[in-house]
């Protein structure tokens, strides 16, 4: 199974170790003790860490698609290859890559799920458990599963029909999209439908929910819009997956075999 | 019997359909060693390339055992020494043996007898970009060599590789169990091959085919003369390839560079 050598180039790339846990270790400390956390109530202090854990986790776990969607850049005469002339299946492929991000993902959302913890419970001065550790697990794998497959379904639609001249910009779409929708669920909120519609805000509700224990709301900062449901967001999560799934599956056994040169911009 | 017929074929590169690569070629590889001579830009390694499936075949067809290239999937047959087909990820060599003997079903340890064979342990450890010029050559023909296919398609072999070894590759390819394609722009490699068909390339046209039994007794000329063989354009002028006589013996040639400046 071609999965583990994956995992063992993800977790130990440098960029994915600087963008998705250096990085969001600064936002986390900032968090904690710099943006005006004044610990109050129990349960503000668990909705507030919740929050910060629920985008910290999205925007960490979002590095994983560009370093995916670069890996499959850079090696795609050896993905052509090998669907043709080795044992290699494109449901074996992406089944491998589908486990190498699942790792990626426990490991990048575990340790925010535990730093989280620590800065906020060090500010509080008391521990602020997380009510559904085991679940966390759960869409920690979702989360590594989604963004990688988003960002190989771009980076596929680039690669087997534009110029690659736009891979450094799409290799960013999902970071960039985590962000936007991570601020506006913050700020001002989105109307259900599209809350639990999009796996971005699918994702930052479920992880709430899984530090929180309680419903996320449509509007993470002042808890004033309408519950959403994690079953729903769960299910919107699932098909997601399983339409990405199948969009990848079928658009990598056709991956164009093209020079990284074709990417330079200069 | 494992083939490969190539049947009157134009490629070029792939969102680049203007740019051909090679026009209407024919070539059948069957259960044979071929050696395809040709100077840098002749469409040697693009030939190997559009076999693998990485340029855009515009017209005619390749079909491998008698089945189309364009949808063929999972036929662990054909194996190449092209860099750009182990480079799946950014890992070590030791992986990426244990990589592709996984991917091909076959035996890690030939790799790595393979590797010591040719005294290359030393570079186990290296990512492919962190290799010498030589030595990531090496390494790619050990790959091809050590996949268990049937047939090999070995694009330059000895080019940056040191004398010795070269001569222990040569060895290991004559007694090679199998099919082998192997285009190399060096006569003197060709002259230690025995029994193999010889094509020569230029401007994308593939001239054969000839034995490497013969080498000895074909001659290059310039010019269209009458006892040719073969005539080869090179776009500008003529040259024949005659037998027993004619201006300078094949044997005697290192590379295409040459016949070009003594018949020009």
């Amino acid at each position: 199974m071609i999965g583990k050598y994956y995992a063992r180039a993800i977790i130990t790339n440098r960029n994915l170790l600087f963008w998705g846990f250096l990085f969001m270790l600064f936002w986390l400390i900032m968090g904690a003790f710099a943006f005006g956390f004044k610990p109050a109530t129990k349960i503000f202090n668990l909705e507030y860490t919740s929050t910060w854990f629920a985008l910290i986790a999205l925007y960490s776990l979002s590095t994983i698609g560009t370093t995916v969607a670069f890996s499959l850049y850079y090696g795609n005469s050896a993905i052509r290859y090998a669907f043709r002339y080795t044992y290699l299946t494109r449901w074996n492929f992406t089944l491998s890559l589908m486990f190498a991000v699942s790792i990626g993902g426990i490991l990048l959302g575990s340790a925010m799920l535990a730093l989280s913890v620590l800065f906020f419970s060090l500010k509080a001065g008391y521990l602020i458990l997380p009510e559904l550790p085991y679940y966390s697990i759960l869409v920690e794998i979702a989360g590594g599963i989604i963004m990688f497959l988003i960002s190989g379904c771009l980076l596929l639609i680039v690669n087997n029909h534009f110029s690659l001249k736009n891979i450094s910009f799409i290799s960013f779409v999902p970071t960039i999209l985590s962000y936007i929708f991570g601020f506006i669920i913050l700020g001002s909120g989105l109307p259900t439908w599209l809350a639990i519609s999009n796996p971005f805000t699918e994702l930052i509700g479920l992880f709430y929910y899984s530090y929180s224990g309680t419903y996320p709301s449509s509007v993470l900062s002042t808890g004033s819009g309408p519950n959403l449901n994690p079953i729903y967001l769960g299910i919107g999560l699932i098909l997601w997956i399983g339409i990405l799934f199948i969009l990848f599956a079928w658009m990598v056994f056709g991956i164009r075999p093209v020079s990284s040169e074709e990417a330079r911009q200069i | 019997m494992f083939m490969i017929e190539i049947k009157n074929m134009t490629a070029g590169f792939f969102g680049s359909s203007h740019v051909n690569v090679f026009r209407g070629i024919n070539f059948t590889l069957n259960g044979e060693k071929a050696v395809i001579v040709g100077p840098n830009g002749s469409g040697k390694t693009a030939m190997i390339r559009t076999i693998l499936g990485m340029l855009h075949i515009i017209s005619g067809e390749i079909r491998i055992n008698q089945r189309d290239l364009t949808h063929m999937k999972n036929m662990v047959e054909i194996s190449a020494n092209l860099p750009e087909i182990y480079r799946m990820m950014n890992i070590p060599a030791g992986d990426i043996i244990s990589l592709y003997a996984e991917l091909f079903h076959s035996e890690k340890h030939v790799f790595l007898e393979l590797i010591d064979e040719f005294d290359l342990s030393h570079i186990i450890h290296k990512k492919m970009h962190e290799m010498s010029t030589g030595e990531q050559k090496m390494f790619c023909n050990i790959m091809a060599m050590g996949s268990g296919t049937k047939t090999i398609l070995l694009d330059e072999p000895f080019e940056s590789i040191d004398q010795p070894r070269k001569m222990k590759l040569l060895d290991r390819l004559q007694y090679f169990q199998g099919e082998i394609l192997l285009n190399t722009h060096e006569f003197m490699s060709v002259n230690r091959l025995r029994g193999w068909s010889l094509y020569f390339i230029l401007n994308g046209n593939l001239y054969g085919k000839f034995s490497t039994e013969d080498l000895q007794r074909l001659y290059f000329s310039s010019g269209k003369r009458e006892n040719a063989i073969k005539v080869i354009n090179t776009g500008s002028v003529d040259i024949s390839i005659t037998l027993d006589s004619g201006d300078l013996k094949m044997s005697d040639v290192s590379g295409f560079d040459m016949v070009m400046e003594m018949i020009l």
